[in-house]
């Protein structure tokens, strides 16, 4: 005796029209779409006047980069950790990133660029070199700036692409986390800072 | 007034009935879901020769800077492409006219490496608070600023990109959540970018392995006067702004500004 059984198909389709069915009572119902049918009193012109945070914030932590290998006070790496880690890793939204260099067991010496200084500084130091505001750490803290040479891009909005000859990366130097990356107009390395005049 | 802005992104009874519908119709004609595997989809957003892709919006204008509350949401990028050029973020940007300099700030992939692992190359995906700005005459400045707690997902962080009066030449970039687990606060200086137009959305680079749920913009405001009195004086946005979306990312009005939440609600996805 054949069994009694019913084509899945009919079944889906009969559901889906419930479902669509549903779908246009519960729209008219509800007059439409309902993004627009319902126009807010204090819509267009409503005016935002909100205060802000009293406290100024967290510092930044950045992200795990250089493994310590000292314990103890900061410095808790040292310089050729620093450049091991930068030669071996690709920079953050640097379009000039080589692929090649994040495959295993690739040799570090694929990176489109060279460190031209590396040095621990303070927090207020790294500020002067960079001539921006403070990085967001307290003036004395140690950090561990890299300036680098060769090609490299980074996004901005609207498809914007701006280049530099000059690159850096910033790590804490007691955790070994990279705090800041970026490109520079002109080299560091035998310049003097610009006082930012403020601020430190 | 925060109180009135406190609220989950708005849903519609006849859109979640209608996305079944859709649902149903895609499960009736076709036998695999092509977006059952989330981070299978290609594109081509990144090289130097070819920029990168947005699911945005953006508004001209601006005044002194910007508010929008962006619903935290889970993203990631993967695989060597990921590790090199590739990343996804949602982000609002501040800029001048032509877009030449700006501040913007979000959360943003990263690649992180296992401090654990000897492994030169053992990277895993992580989501991080950033700022960046390229101010004028200036470089390119990226702070990373740590990784998005958990308790930030399926809440709004505010995010205000705000002038300070004029004669100080400096910005501030404000990011608070409403989990209380993320409070940022630093300063664009020296910066003298006069400013020109307000985005909010995604970017996105590479060209494979990223993924980002979808997430939500609110509340969207321009600031009407510099910082003073710890206070942030602005107007809601009333229109939809200038709409990109490359798809992916996708991006899209959820709730059009000027109707039944303030500021409106765009949503961003990929991929």
């Amino acid at each position: 005796m054949r069994p009694i059984t019913s084509s899945p198909m009919p079944l889906r389709a009969v559901a889906v029209l419930i479902v669509l069915a549903t779908a246009v009572l519960i729209g008219c119902a509800s007059g439409g779409d309902s993004q627009t049918a319902v126009p807010s009193a204090t819509g267009a012109k409503a005016f935002a006047a909100t205060v802000l945070p009293k406290e100024r914030g967290a510092l930044p932590v950045g992200i795990p980069a250089i493994r310590p290998s000292v314990s103890g006070n900061a410095p808790a790496y040292s310089l050729a950790d620093a450049r091991q880690y930068i030669l071996c890793h690709p920079m953050f939204r640097n379009f000039m990133n080589v692929q090649s260099t994040v495959t295993a067991g690739q040799t570090c010496d694929r990176q489109a660029f060279t460190i031209v200084l590396l040095q621990f500084a303070s927090s207020e130091e790294v500020s002067r070199l960079l001539n921006r505001g403070l990085t967001g750490l307290p003036a004395n803290t140690m950090l561990c700036f890299s300036e680098l040479s060769g090609q490299f891009a980074f996004p901005g909005p609207s498809g914007k692409v701006v280049t530099y000859q000059v690159g850096f990366e910033v790590f804490h130097a007691q955790t070994g986390n990279l705090l800041m990356v970026g490109g520079l107009p002109g080299k560091i390395s035998g310049s003097t800072p610009t006082p930012l005049g403020r601020g430190h | 007034m925060m109180s009135a802005l406190k609220r989950k992104p708005a849903r519609h009874l006849a859109h979640a009935v209608l996305g079944l519908a859709l649902l149903g119709l895609m499960l009736n004609q076709m036998p695999i879901d092509a977006h059952a595997d989330a981070t299978a989809q290609t594109y081509i957003c990144g090289t130097p020769q070819s920029n990168h892709c947005y699911g945005q919006t953006a508004w001209a204008g601006g005044n002194y800077g910007l508010w929008t509350d962006i619903w935290v949401t889970p993203i990631s990028c993967n695989g060597v492409l990921c590790a090199t050029t590739g990343f996804v973020d949602d982000e609002a940007w501040l800029t001048n006219a032509d877009a030449s300099n700006w501040v913007e700030a979000g959360y943003t992939t990263i690649p992180v490496l296992n401090v654990n692992s000897d492994a030169i190359f053992d990277f895993t995906s992580s989501q991080v608070y950033f700022w960046a700005d390229q101010r004028p005459g200036a470089g390119f400045y990226v702070d990373l600023l740590g990784a998005v707690p958990g308790q930030d997902y399926g809440e709004y962080t505010h995010t205000v990109i705000l002038a300070n009066d004029p004669s100080s030449q400096s910005f501030n970039v404000i990011m608070w959540s409403e989990s209380g687990a993320t409070n940022y606060w630093f300063e664009s200086f020296p910066n003298s970018m006069p400013v020109g137009q307000i985005i909010v959305g995604q970017e996105l680079a590479g060209l494979g392995g990223a993924y980002a749920d979808r997430a939500y913009f609110s509340h969207n405001a321009f600031a009407t006067a510099p910082l003073a009195n710890n206070t942030f004086y602005g107007v809601f946005q009333s229109t939809d702004g200038v709409v990109t979306s490359l798809n992916p990312p996708y991006g899209s009005w959820y709730v059009h500004p000027g109707y039944s939440l303030p500021g409106g609600e765009f949503t961003t996805s990929c991929c």
